[in-house]
């Protein structure tokens, strides 16, 4: 009889186990109160957003001025953050699964356009009617940002592509700041015979970083107009101006411009800090480098002439920015406060905001708005300040219509995952022309799939 | 009566187990096959029915190639490394009473870490010649070049290998010493009266005794290898150039960056194949050996 109480009690103690296990969620850390029923946030309604799982002078920076900033400046919504480390996977199986938080994170436009087209996300046309957001955000963005015409998400920040130096790196070895494709070259050059670095990038921790070649130098050589035609089926990407471009990032890679075998063996963060430290004269990466830096700089001092600039074109220019997202938001169609997170995604489009964010968090959060004109740079600090004028530079080249394509901006699916591919011609797995034959097989099978982004034309 | 009430008690019994294997290994193994066989997306309502249309594409892939390749030299490799340096310092712990424990426990400390710290060890402190032990031996000027071994053409896959054996033969040391104390001592006794040496004692007696065990373990080996994921993903996600790849991160790539969950459900399928086949194999062996 006492052996079959304890059974019992065993079996109920086991069933509340795991029925406390099936009532916990989610993986991350959470910021904002939760709850409509918060002591904090009173009647409120919560609107839920993911994001990954950031450093702790970044998520400060969050919970200041996104969480508490959006929850103090209306008493409508309150706006609750989970931080996940595995946040793209997760929004996957989620949205999948018609679940999600309230305001969807997504990598960026070509993310949001497969979801779109489903049904999953919600159509911004009516708020950004409502909130004027076509007049505030820069016109190749905004276009960017559509699918079949209709505004399905809002971007983060620009992350153009290009070359970051220090002024004083380049001056203590004799050289000026690089004006031409040439001068950057010669540069490299020298920095190799003179035992540094000729140039770094950074990707032991993810693969994907081979977009940023990629990224730079087919804008760099093939240039922004070829890229245009390849992404619109105006042309095949095995072109002759596509080969050389592929040709010469082999060229770079063999040549050690991009850390020859330390490509693989060195993270962001650490091609930053031999930067910063005078091991090389660049490193080539989008402006989230900005926030790299700031991560590994000892002192402030050392960021004060970190200055950034798209690689010059080949054929002699200007180089051009790349339209790219760090990111996309979006509102999940199963959100039951939709205008909540429009007011939330409104917030966000707001130059304080943007400034605020960029002035404790450099390189990540110079959200393409037009409002950017009115800025002055003056009112910032060391690398915050050379990150607003960066992107005030960034704007003025995008309405001037001086811009390129990022891949994982602007590449469709299967076209971005054969691009990332390019490491089997530096180890002499394919040749170039091989390479562009996947990315045009991929491409084809992206139209079947049916492409819907919307890419604005450069000048 | 009585027959009948034990029927309903053993059916009762056997009812979470089923509810819960049905749940959750049946329907999403028969979903998996299904969507295998269509063009679904991930996010979808409509998936289109294409036949064996992604299983056709998945075998005119050079990468499932590559990756099927990495999966077989993945499992000869755990099938004799870990399994060898797991038996023999089994043995070794067998035969020393004083301080086993703490040797196990001791032994043990690579397996209980978790892989993303194992990873990080290996990846930053062992394989990296820019700051870790190999720019160590590179530095002492021996002749020795040494560079990243996970960017090698030949060896990437074995360096990543050799990462998740670091991490796993003291499980299989564990389960082999447990099973080798359980030697009846009678035969022990007998063979070393008969003047057995210690390796005729061990193919002879401890072996023998030992083998279902062995034959277990070595199947969930196959099975295991057809898995991999965890440390190629935090090691080298697949590359550099495909030289990784493995089936788990062909599928796992397929489904989050290409979103074509029906070729990562396609590539699954074979994946769970082979651990099918090695669950045959096991199991008409044990009915052979039961026969007999």
């Amino acid at each position: 009889m006492k052996k079959r109480k304890i059974a019992y009690l065993l079996t109920a103690a086991m069933l509340t186990a795991m029925l406390g296990g099936c009532a916990s969620s989610g993986s991350g850390e959470t910021s904002g109160d939760s709850g409509t029923d918060d002591a904090s946030g009173g009647d409120k309604e919560t609107i839920s957003l993911w994001f990954w799982g950031t450093s702790d002078y970044q998520r400060t920076a969050m919970d200041e001025y996104l969480v508490n900033g959006f929850n103090e400046s209306q008493d409508e919504y309150q706006l609750e953050v989970e931080y996940r480390s595995s946040v793209d996977n997760d929004i996957a199986v989620a949205l999948s699964g018609e679940g999600g938080p309230d305001i969807v994170y997504g990598s960026g436009p070509a993310f949001v356009s497969g979801y779109a087209n489903e049904g999953l996300f919600v159509n911004l046309d009516d708020y950004a009617e409502e909130y004027g957001w076509k007049d505030r955000l820069v016109g190749a963005y905004y276009d960017l940002c559509t699918v079949n015409g209709s505004l399905y998400s809002i971007p983060g920040a620009m992350t153009n592509y290009g070359l970051f130096y220090k002024e004083s790196v380049l001056e203590e070895n004799g050289w000026s700041v690089p004006e031409t494709y040439d001068d950057v070259i010669t540069i490299m050059d020298e920095a190799i015979a003179d035992g540094m670095y000729g140039g770094l990038i950074g990707a032991k921790d993810w693969r994907y970083t081979n977009e940023w070649p990629v990224t730079i130098l087919m804008t760099s050589v093939a240039g922004p107009d070829t890229l245009y035609q390849c992404l619109t089926g105006g042309q095949a990407w095995n072109s002759d101006k596509m080969i050389a471009a592929v040709d010469e990032m082999n060229t770079w890679y063999q040549n050690g411009y991009m850390g020859g075998e330390d490509y693989w063996n060195l993270d962001a963060n650490e091609t930053f800090q031999i930067l910063l430290e005078g091991g090389t004269p660049f490193c080539y990466a989008p402006l989230n480098g900005f926030q790299w830096a700031k991560n590994v700089a000892t002192d402030e001092s050392q960021l004060e002439d970190l200055k950034f600039m798209p690689l010059p074109a080949k054929d002699g220019g200007d180089g051009a920015v790349s339209l790219s997202a760090a990111c996309t938001f979006s509102i999940n169609s199963q959100c039951a406060n939709p205008d909540g997170a429009a007011a939330v995604l409104d917030y966000m489009l707001n130059i304080d905001f943007v400034k605020n964010m960029s002035a404790e968090w450099p390189g990540y959060w110079g959200l393409p708005l037009v409002d950017f004109a009115d800025v002055s740079a003056e009112e910032f600090e060391g690398v915050s300040r050379n990150y607003i004028e960066t992107c005030m530079s960034g704007i003025e080249a995008l309405e001037e219509g001086n811009f390129s394509y990022a891949a994982a901006t602007c590449f469709p699916a299967n076209t971005y995952e054969a691009c990332i591919d390019i490491d089997t011609v530096w180890f002499g797995e394919q040749t170039a022309e091989e390479y562009l034959q996947g990315m045009d097989d991929a491409y084809a099978e992206d139209v079947d799939n049916g492409i819907s982004l919307t890419l604005p034309e450069p000048n | 009566m009585r027959t009948s009430l034990r029927k309903k008690a053993y059916i009762l019994l056997l009812l979470p187990a089923l509810v819960i294997s049905v749940s959750v290994v049946l329907i999403p193994g028969i979903q998996t096959i299904w969507s295998s066989l269509t063009d679904w997306n991930g996010f979808s309502a409509e998936k289109h029915f294409v036949g064996l249309a992604n299983y056709v594409e998945l075998f005119q892939d050079r990468y499932f190639h590559i990756a099927l390749k990495n999966n077989i030299i993945w499992m000869v490799l755990f099938l004799t490394i870990p399994v060898v340096v797991g038996m023999g310092m089994a043995l070794l712990l067998l035969y020393r009473k004083k301080g086993r424990n703490i040797l196990q426990m001791i032994f043990l400390i690579p397996y209980v870490l978790a892989p993303v710290v194992t990873a990080m060890i290996f990846k930053n402190i062992i394989y990296n010649p820019t700051s870790g032990l190999l720019h160590f031996i590179n530095e002492l000027n021996i002749g020795l070049d040494l560079s990243n071994p996970l960017t090698n053409r030949q060896f990437g896959i074995i360096a990543v290998a050799a990462v998740d054996m670091w991490h796993f033969w003291s499980y299989l040391m564990i389960i082999y010493l447990a099973a080798l104390r359980q030697t009846p001592q009678d035969q022990l006794e007998a063979a070393r009266l008969d003047g057995a040496s210690f390796p005729q004692l061990f193919f002879h007696v401890y072996l023998p005794n030992i083998k279902q065990t062995v034959w277990l373990l070595s199947i969930m080996i196959v099975i295991f290898s057809f898995l991999a994921f965890d440390y190629v993903n935090l090691l080298t996600q697949g590359g550099p150039a495909h030289y990784t790849e493995v089936l788990a991160t062909l599928a796992y790539t397929s489904a989050f960056s290409q979103q074509d969950l029906g070729m990562a459900s396609a590539i699954s399928v074979v994946m769970s194949g082979f651990g099918l086949i090695a669950s045959v194999i096991y199991i008409r062996l044990t009915m052979r050996e039961e026969r007999e």
